[in-house]
């Protein structure tokens, strides 16, 4: 899965988010690393909509603009835990290597 | 006020290379996005953010709107005999492997720049084991190799066993190097034929999320 991909998805776990929501809030995860442009997640968030991981919450108005607001489905919540459970096994075993001495896992 | 309302004109333009379909449903949440992250009195689309539109645009136009992302996905080599290595080589399709991936909602075909096909799974009639002497017209030819087209067929592969017969329901534009053409039948080559064959046919298509933990 591509960072992007998965920060869309990180940032809508909490809760259901509109598209600005989302662009601010990954970047705020990944600490001003990634700063998502429209044109990218709404390709993004079309194909986790075909593909069934995120969908649709519900619309509002807000100063006569659209906001759609997008939540995880239960699919989409299952693929982050895998993918999150991945990571973090990969990082575990980085960080016991780096420092062979102690063997500590901060 | 007027400076938001030009900057939302440029903005309308620049989304109108999208396809109308996608445009309906998105134009004015995508607006509504681009106006909330523009700058005070910002007058101009940023170059930045105008590129990544006209890049998706033309993508979505293209059927190629993968959006570079794996999630879910299937993957069948296209299977290569050792005497066509180097032109899979020559095609840009020596590290990254040519191969069709699958996602629940598209089936997307690669051979590094000679070959892109991305089709919604829907479009997908029927999918059959070939036989080399099945190949008939231009195709004859077993020593074939690489990416040859003839109206509305292509064939795509490394070798000429394990070959997949796939029929749309549609014409698709697919890109044949720097060029778009429709297609209709596609002929690849797999090493794993009957696992192509069972994973693109459309009664084995499971609804997204049944019994698959990968889900």
């Amino acid at each position: 899965m591509q960072e992007a991909t998965f920060l869309i998805l990180t940032a809508l776990a909490a809760g259901s988010q509109h598209g600005y929501g989302i662009i601010t809030d990954v970047q705020a995860i990944s600490a001003g690393r990634v700063q998502l442009k429209a044109g990218t997640l709404y390709a993004a968030l079309e194909r986790l909509r075909a593909d069934k991981l995120v969908e649709v919450d519900r619309e509002e108005i807000v100063d006569s603009r659209l906001r759609r607001y997008y939540r995880l489905t239960a699919a989409g919540a299952e693929l982050l835990a895998a993918e999150a459970a991945r990571l973090q096994a990969n990082a575990r075993v980085a960080m016991s290597r780096l420092t062979p001495a102690t063997g500590v896992l901060t | 006020m007027s400076d938001s309302a030009g900057l939302e004109r440029r903005y309308r333009q620049l989304l109108a290379g999208y396809p109308r379909a996608f445009r309906r449903e998105h134009e004015q949440e995508i607006l509504a996005v681009l106006m909330a992250g523009a700058g005070e009195g910002q007058r101009r689309p940023g170059v930045g953010e105008a590129a990544n539109l006209i890049r998706y645009a033309l993508w979505m136009r293209l059927g190629l709107s993968r959006g570079g992302i794996m999630i879910n996905e299937k993957t069948f080599p296209i299977s290569v005999d050792r005497p066509s290595r180097s032109l899979m080589t020559a095609f840009g399709a020596g590290r990254k492997a040519p191969r069709v991936t699958m996602s629940p909602s598209t089936v997307d075909i690669r051979m590094g720049w000679a070959f892109h096909a991305s089709i919604p799974r829907q479009a997908v009639a029927s999918a059959r084991p070939l036989s080399r002497a099945e190949l008939r017209g231009p195709f004859r030819l077993s020593v074939l190799r690489g990416v040859n087209y003839w109206p509305c067929t292509a064939l795509v592969n490394g070798a000429s066993t394990g070959l997949v017969e796939i029929t749309l329901d549609r014409l698709k534009w697919v890109r044949l190097g720097p060029f778009g053409a429709p297609m209709r039948r596609l002929i690849v080559s797999a090493e794993d034929q009957s696992g192509l064959v069972a994973e693109l046919s459309p009664s084995t298509q499971r609804p997204p999320g049944s019994g698959d933990p990968a889900l």
